[in-house]
C-alpha cells in the first residue's frame, strides 16, 4: 500500500520541529511543501552583521518580510551598517530621513509603514555606540511593530557614543501587547520624570509581565518617583542588571522606597533576578518595640545620634542606659530569633517563588529574615555569595536616602521619631553561610538551590544548639569525643531536585564527619542533579560516601558534577563502577580536577573505563574531568 | 463536580465512548467546554474524529493520566521520546496524520507535539528525493523553478543562525 501524503494543513505544525537545515531541504520537495517550509524558515531569524550569511539573508528577507515573527539583530563594532537594509526589512522600502524630519507625507507610504509588519512578535536589537542614529530610527519607527510581545534593546558601549534616553512610557504606550521588555547595556538613561506623564485618568494597566532594567531606574527623587510602576500591575518577573560599581550607583539609589513601590504596585511579582550591585530591599521589618528592648525609648535618641557620628561614640553612653554595642547585640539576637520563627517581617513580595542573587549583591541578613516569612513558597533560590567582597558597602546601604518618599520625616512627635530611628538602628548586615543553611530549614518547596562564590564549612552545617532542638528524631548526628554534632535536616528534602554547593571540610578532618555530610546530602532523595564545586568533601568508602545513596537518591540522580576527585587512582575505577551500578539514570559524571596540569592527561583512562563490559549496560554517556578554575570541562564523550 | 464523573463522547460515525472526567480534561477543548457549560449529561459530538482515532487518543490520555508534567512533557525540543510513546506512534502514516489532526482539534498539546515530532523525525537528515520517497510525493518543480528557489534562498540561508 503506498503511503498517503501528509495533509497540507498539518505540514506547518510538523515543520516547527525541524532544524533550519532540514527546512531548507524541504523547500525543494514539492510546490505544496515550499510555502509552509519557507514560512517556518523565515519566521525566526538571527541577523548578525559579522557573519557571511548576513547579506544573502538580507536579500532573501526583503521579499519575505511578512513571514517574520521574530528577529534578533546584532550589530557589532567593525561591521557595515546599512540603513537601507534596516528600513527595507523592518519598516519600509524607502529610507526615512529621521534627523531631517523628512517623514513622508504620502499616505500610501504611511500605510505601508503602519501595516508593514503585522505579525512581528519578537525583536531583539544589539547595537554599538556608532549605531546611535539607528536607535533613533528604531524608536521613531517602532510604531510599525505594534504587535510586538517581546522587545529587547541592548545599548552596548562604543567610542564617542552618547547616552540614549529611554522613554519607558512611550514604549509601553506604543506596544500594547508587550509582555517582555528588556533594556540592557551601558549607554542609556531613563526619562527623568515618569510621574508627570501619568495622567490621572490613565489608570489602565499594561500587560507587561517581564521587565529587565538597570538600577538607574531606581535613582529617582521625590515621593512620586516610582509611579511608573503603578501601571505595571501584571508584572511577574523583574531582572535588574547592574554594570556599575557600587560607588557609582549607591548614592542616588533608593532601595527601600523602590521596594515599597514594587510591593504596592506589583502584587503578582514572583521572580526577582539581580546581578551586580543592586540595592533593593526586600523587607519591611517591624520596629523593635520597647517591650523587646529594655530602656529603649530613653536610649534611642542618644543612640541614633551616636550612631550617626561614629562607632567610637559609644564611650559617651553611660549610666543606666545600655551602650550602642549592647543594643546592637540585642538586636542581632532578636533578629536571629526572628529568622527562625519566620513570622516577624512583612514580606514585600508575597508571591515570590524565584530569587536569583548575582555577584556583588547587597542582600542582607534582614532580607533573609524577611524571605523566611514566605520561605515555604520559594521554589528556586540561587545565590552568588562572596562574603569577603562585601564589607565596604554595608555602611552605604544602611539608610535609605533622606529624599526617599517612604522614609518618614521628623514630625516632632518624640515617640514617633524614636520609632523611625529604631527602624534605622536595625543595621543591615551581610548574611553568613550559616544564616543560609538555617534558612534552608524553612524552605519546604525548594526545587533548585545553588550557592556559588563561596564554600560551606562543616561548622556552617552543624547545629550547635542541641538543647533547643525540637526535631531530634529527624536529625543526623555524629559523636566525636564528648560533643555530639548534629546537622538539622533541610526542609526541602522531599522537593529539591538540583543542588549546587561547595563544601569545604578542612575544619572537619574525621571520617565520621565526612560520613555525616554524605548522609545529610543523601536525605535529598529526589535529587536529579548534584554539583559539588570546589569541595574538599572526600568521596570514598572509608569516608562514608555510601550515605549519599542510602535514602534512594540513586533512582533519580541523572547528573553528578564536580565530584571531588580526591580518592586514589586505583579507587577511581571502583568508585565510578559503584555510581554506575547504583544510579540507573545517571548520564553525566564530572570529576573535579584539583591536581596539577599533568593530571588532566590521565583522564583519557576514563574512556577505556566506559568500554568495560561491566558498565556497558549503564546509562552513563559522559565522564569527564572538570577544571576547577575555569569551569570548562575537558569533555570525553563516549557511547 | 467530582473528578470521577464520566463523560459521553460520540465519534464521527456515531460510536459512543464513556470516559472519566479527568481523562477528558487532558483535552483543552473538552476541559474548557465542560467548565463553561457544565456536564449536561448529553453526549458530546466530535464530528471531526473517527472511532478508531478516538480510541487511540483515549489510550494516550489514559496512559498519561497521572503524569504531573503532562502539559510541559514535550516542551524540550531535543528531549528523547520515551519508550511507551515511541511504541504508541508505531502506526501507519495515515493514522499518524489523523492523530495530529485530532490532537490539534481536541487541543491536546503533548500528543500534538509527540505526533508532529514523530513525523519530523521521518524528515530529518534526508535529501529532497528521499523525503519524496518516504511520503509518496511527486516532484512538481520544473528545473527552472528549482533553480529559482535555490537562488532566492541563497546558500547562506542554510545556516541562518
Amino acid at each position: 500500500m503506498p503511503p498517503s501524503s501528509i495533509p497540507i494543513e498539518i505540514l506547518a505544525l510538523i515543520f516547527q520541529h525541524l532544524s533550519l537545515q532540514d527546512l531548507y531541504i524541504c523547500l525543494f520537495v514539492s510546490r505544496e511543501w515550499h510555502d509552509p517550509a519557507e514560512a517556518q524558515l523565515y519566521s525566526d531569524v538571527t541577523l548578525n552583521a559579522l557573519q557571511k550569511t548576513y547579506k544573502p539573508l538580507i536579500t532573501a528577507l526583503k521579499t519575505r518580510r511578512h513571514l517574520l515573527r521574530s528577529i534578533r539583530w546584532w550589530f557589532a563594532k567593525g561591521c557595515e551598517l546599512l540603513e537601507s537594509d534596516f528600513q527595507a526589512i523592518l519598516f519600509d522600502d524607502h529610507p526615512v530621513g529621521i534627523n531631517r524630519g523628512e517623514y513622508s507625507q504620502d499616505p500610501s507610504v504611511q500605510n505601508r509603514l503602519q501595516f508593514g509588519r503585522p505579525g512581528l512578535r519578537e525583536f531583539l536589537f544589539v547595537g554599538d555606540g556608532r549605531s546611535e542614529w539607528l536607535l533613533e530610527l528604531i524608536m521613531s519607527n517602532l510604531t510599525t511593530m505594534t504587535t510586538l510581545t517581546t522587545l529587547t534593546l541592548h545599548f552596548a558601549y562604543g567610542f564617542g557614543a552618547e547616552t540614549y534616553i529611554v522613554d519607558l512610557n512611550r514604549i509601553l504606550v506604543t506596544f500594547p501587547y508587550l509582555k517582555d521588555l528588556s533594556i540592557d547595556g551601558w549607554m542609556h538613561e531613563y526619562t527623568p520624570a515618569a510621574a508627570k506623564d501619568v495622567a490621572p485618568e490613565a489608570e489602565i494597566q499594561y500587560r507587561l509581565e517581564s521587565f529587565t532594567f538597570d538600577p538607574k531606574l531606581m535613582c529617582r527623587e521625590g515621593p512620586e518617583a516610582f509611579l511608573f510602576f503603578k501601571r505595571l500591575g501584571n508584572l511577574r518577573r523583574i531582572q535588574i542588571k547592574s554594570l556599575l560599581s557600587p560607588y557609582d550607583c549607591f548614592q542616588k539609589n533608593r532601595p527601600w522606597a523602590f521596594g515599597r513601590a514594587l510591593k504596592e504596585y506589583c502584587p503578582k511579582l514572583e521572580s526577582i533576578d539581580t546581578s551586580g550591585t543592586v540595592a533593593l530591599w526586600l523587607y519591611d521589618l517591624p520596629v523593635l518595640w520597647p517591650s523587646k528592648i529594655p530602656h529603649f525609648i530613653s536610649l534611642v535618641g542618644e543612640a541614633a545620634i551616636s550612631a550617626q557620628q561614629s562607632d567610637e561614640a559609644t564611650d559617651g553612653v553611660t549610666h543606666e542606659l545600655i551602650t550602642i554595642e549592647q543594643l546592637r547585640r540585642r538586636l542581632q539576637e532578636q533578629e536571629q530569633k526572628e529568622l527562625l520563627e519566620a513570622k516577624e517581617a512583612v514580606p514585600f513580595f508575597p508571591q515570590l517563588k524565584r530569587l536569583v542573587i548575582g555577584e556583588d549583591h547587597t542582600f542582607s541578613f534582614q532580607d533573609i529574615i524577611s524571605l523566611g516569612v514566605q520561605a515555604q513558597f520559594l521554589t528556586h533560590l540561587e545565590v552568588c555569595h562572596q562574603p569577603h567582597r562585601l564589607n565596604y558597602i554595608w555602611d552605604m546601604y544602611e539608610k535609605d536616602s533622606p529624599t526617599a518618599g517612604f522614609t518618614t520625616a521628623t514630625t516632632g512627635n518624640a515617640i514617633h521619631d524614636a520609632l523611625v530611628e529604631a527602624r534605622r538602628l536595625r543595621k543591615r548586615r551581610p548574611f553568613t553561610n550559616r544564616d543560609l543553611m538555617l534558612f534552608l530549614q524553612l524552605c519546604s518547596s525548594l526545587q533548585y538551590f545553588a550557592l556559588t562564590g563561596c564554600s560551606i564549612t562543616f561548622d556552617d552545617l552543624i547545629d550547635s544548639d542541641i538543647g533547643n532542638n525540637g526535631s531530634k528524631s529527624r536529625t543526623t548526628a555524629v559523636v566525636l569525643g564528648k560533643t555530639p554534632q548534629f546537622i538539622r535536616p533541610w526542609a526541602c528534602e522531599d522537593t529539591l531536585q538540583t543542588l549546587k554547593l561547595g563544601l569545604e571540610m578542612s575544619d572537619a578532618p574525621h571520617r565520621e564527619q565526612h560520613a555525616l555530610v554524605w548522609k545529610h546530602l543523601g536525605r535529598l532523595w529526589r535529587l536529579r542533579s548534584l554539583t559539588l564545586q570546589e569541595s574538599s568533601l572526600i568521596a570514598s568508602f572509608p569516608y562514608g560516601v555510601e550515605g549519599l545513596l542510602e535514602e534512594g537518591m540513586g533512582d533519580t540522580l541523572e547528573e553528578i558534577r564536580r565530584l571531588p576527585k580526591w580518592w586514589k587512582e586505583e579507587d577511581q575505577r571502583e568508585m565510578m563502577l559503584w555510581f554506575a551500578r547504583r544510579c540507573p539514570r545517571l548520564m553525566v559524571l564530572g570529576l573535579d580536577y584539583l591536581g596539577d596540569a599533568g593530571d588532566g592527561q590521565r583522564s583519557s583512562g576514563l574512556c577505556e573505563f566506559l568500554e568495560d563490559e561491566d558498565v556497558k549496560q549503564c546509562s552513563i554517556y559522559r565522564i569527564f574531568v572538570e577544571l576547577t578554575l575555569y569551569d570548562d570541562g575537558k569533555g570525553h564523550f563516549s557511547n | 463536580m467530582s473528578a470521577h464523573s464520566q463523560i459521553l463522547l460520540t465519534s464521527s460515525e456515531g460510536t459512543e465512548f464513556i470516559i472519566d472526567r479527568d481523562i477528558a480534561d487532558k483535552s483543552m477543548l473538552l476541559k474548557c467546554m465542560l467548565e463553561d457549560i457544565g456536564e449536561i449529561g448529553q453526549a458530546v459530538p466530535l464530528p471531526n474524529v473517527s472511532g478508531p482515532i478516538l480510541t487511540k487518543v483515549i489510550e494516550y490520555c489514559t496512559h498519561h493520566r497521572d503524569d504531573p508534567n503532562f502539559l510541559s512533557a514535550n516542551d524540550d525540543v531535543a528531549a528523547e521520546i520515551d519508550e511507551w510513546d515511541l511504541e504508541y506512534c508505531k502506526v501507519d502514516q495515515g493514522t499518524l496524520y489523523e492523530l495530529i489532526l485530532a490532537a490539534n482539534y481536541l487541543d491536546i498539546k503533548p500528543l500534538m507535539d509527540l505526533t508532529c515530532k514523530t513525523v519530523a523525525n521521518m524528515i530529518k537528515a534526508k535529501s529532497p528525493e528521499e523525503i519524496r520517497k518516504t511520503f509518496n510525493i511527486t516532484n512538481d518543480f520544473t528545473p527552472e523553478e528549482e533553480d529559482q528557489v535555490r537562488r532566492e534562498n541563497g546558500k547562506g540561508s542554510r545556516r541562518l543562525s
